[in-house]
């Protein structure tokens, strides 16, 4: 009978979580401008409630995290993205 | 001299009449401050993302100005002045920045959304 494989641990006994290395999207593509025109990429980059995501969720590099910052935050002023969402 | 994106919200409540109005007002002052205006994109009305004054809505104009960065701040004072103009923003981009071909496209950021502007 096969011994049930237990999950991947830790040194410190906690289940270790795998993630795929996420590279960042805008070192792959340099020709893919951070604008803060184009509320329609900058979505990707904010959670449900309007925050930026971290950079360890979406990977991106630390450069382009802060270019990243500044056009949401423009975007945020001309109400192109919200600041929070309502809630329920 | 440098190249400048403008973008200013006007209030959808406004008039065809007294937007043209404002509009000109903007011109001949936008001149006045030695700034020559490139190019004005209509964006037409777009939902915003967050009621503004408690418009739910607004008029969004696209300029690009080559203007001179010490009439920076009395393009900012002239736009506080204005009622009509919700929001206006002023950045500095590169000299080859032409602006964008199209409107950028509208975005939902909750199904939820719909049902509280309704």
């Amino acid at each position: 009978m096969p011994r049930p494989t237990r999950p991947a641990r830790g040194q410190d006994g906690k289940k270790r979580v795998y993630m795929r290395k996420r590279v960042c999207k805008f070192c792959q593509d340099p020709n893919l401008p951070i604008d803060y025109k184009n509320p329609k990429l900058l979505k990707y980059f904010i959670s449900e409630r309007g925050k930026v995501m971290p950079r360890r969720m979406t990977g991106t590099c630390a450069n382009h995290q802060r270019k990243l910052k500044e056009a949401i935050n423009m975007a945020r002023h001309i109400a192109f993205l919200p600041f929070t969402t309502l809630t329920k | 001299m440098g190249r400048y994106e403008n973008i200013i919200v006007i209030s959808p409540d406004c008039t065809k009449e007294e937007e043209e109005e404002l509009l000109k007002r903007i011109r001949a002052n936008l001149e006045k401050f030695g700034s020559t205006i490139l190019r004005m994109d209509d964006w037409a009305v777009r939902k915003l993302a967050y009621p503004i004054k408690k418009k739910e809505k607004g008029h969004y104009f696209f300029l690009l100005l080559e203007a001179d960065e010490a009439n920076m701040a009395n393009i900012n004072k002239f736009y506080k002045t204005l009622d009509m103009v919700l929001r206006h923003m002023l950045v500095r981009v590169d000299d080859k920045q032409n602006g964008l071909e199209k409107p950028p496209d509208h975005v939902v950021f909750d199904e939820l959304e719909g049902e509280f502007s309704n």
